[in-house]
């Protein structure tokens, strides 16, 4: 008995012992393993300038252009199958830029037999942008088209329903700085009755 | 028998504070010593794919200003405005640190200025969103921090846009911070 309370006794010490150890190490090593911080700054500074790049009426369909000429919106409400054009993306400058149209939300475009949205002008051609065939997109981002120095585009609008609804197809036009990925978004909003 | 052992724990005290002192004190030469060293940030920014024209780097790389564009009514993507890269494995976050003018009506001509913080796939890794209620502007919470690896680099990819009939030439300036650990 008296043994077994003896060897109890040694454990306890032990205990004490790591304990004391352990205390001793953490103090240590605290001031050791200490972590490094720092900050670096990054100051930004933004000034509004006038937009290169402005938005115009069209002479086909109803188009208002919202102020600054940064955004518009487009209605097409006739039983015409095509609009050219409905809108003009005129480069005020003479730097060049690339620019597409990407749609980005949409409402009740299921009763969209045909709509299609292109770029022209006389000297790129023309280019298909958006494409909305039997109510699904086959083509949702278009391909990136030039816009040269004090250039104007021309946007035109090929469309078919199935009926009288209204549906609306909310798109960017982004204007990309050449070899740069420095690019502007403009809301233009499409509306087909 | 138990006085005994009492006054050996109470040595054995003694003696583990008297370690500890001594420790103290041979961690605040090595400390001195090592201040003496100037050595590189190990986080440091770096030009990105679009901060040609926008980008003036400060000394050392640990400083950056970006001269950021803004259209009324538009919203103006720098996909790389600048970039932050790393000799050795750390962690980083975004935090806010001022942003000027505030309460005042030229903070109206704003709504809004997001820095992301964007890795090698593409994938948004921290944000911080800049946006106005008025004439304040909303500051932002820091992000949390993530890892960047030796040789890694992430972007800092912005978005500004001024508020439709924004006044040509009104400015913000903010500030945000690269915190290191």
């Amino acid at each position: 008995m008296k043994k077994e309370t003896l060897k109890f006794r040694k454990i306890r010490r032990s205990i004490w012992l790591v304990s004391l150890v352990f205390i001793l190490f953490c103090s240590v090593s605290q001031g050791v393993v200490g972590t490094e911080k720092y900050s670096i700054l990054s100051l930004g500074h933004g000034i509004v300038g006038s937009p290169p790049v402005l938005l115009e009426n069209g002479t086909a369909g109803t188009s208002i252009i919202y102020m600054n000429s940064t955004s518009a919106r487009v209605n097409t409400n006739a039983s015409i199958p095509t609009y050219d054009y409905v809108l003009r993306i005129v480069n005020h400058v003479s730097d060049v830029w690339k620019i597409r149209l990407k749609a980005y939300a949409q409402n009740n475009i299921e009763r969209l037999t045909n709509c299609t949205i292109n770029f022209h002008n006389s000297t790129n051609g023309t280019s298909q942008q958006i494409s909305i065939l039997n109510g699904s997109y086959t083509l949702q981002t278009g391909i990136w088209y030039d816009l040269k120095s004090l250039d104007t585009v021309y946007v035109s609008m090929i469309r078919q329903a199935s009926d009288s609804q209204v549906s609306e197809v909310f798109i960017y036009l982004e204007i990309l700085t050449p070899n740069r990925t420095t690019y502007a978004q403009y809301v233009l909003t499409f509306e087909i009755t | 028998m138990t006085h005994r052992r009492h006054l050996d724990l109470l040595v054995l005290l003694l003696i583990s504070v008297f370690v500890v002192s001594a420790s103290a004190a041979v961690y605040y030469t090595m400390n001195a010593q090592s201040t003496a060293t100037v050595s590189a940030a190990p986080v440091y920014f770096i030009a990105g794919g679009d901060s040609s024209g926008i980008l003036d780097p400060g000394t050392d790389n640990t400083y950056a200003r970006l001269s950021l564009n803004a259209y009324p009514n538009v919203t103006l993507t720098y996909d790389q405005a600048v970039n932050i890269t790393a000799t050795a494995t750390k962690q980083i976050r975004l935090s806010h640190v001022s942003v000027t003018p505030n309460n005042n009506a030229s903070v109206s001509n704003f709504i809004s200025v997001v820095f992301r913080l964007i890795n090698a796939g593409d994938t948004e890794v921290g944000r911080l969103m800049y946006n106005t209620t008025g004439n304040i502007w909303n500051t932002p919470s820091p992000t949390g921090y993530i890892m960047i690896n030796s040789g890694e680099e992430l972007a800092v990819k912005v978005e500004i846009k001024a508020a439709a009939g924004a006044s040509i030439g009104a400015s913000t300036t903010i500030v945000i911070a690269v915190d290191v650990k």
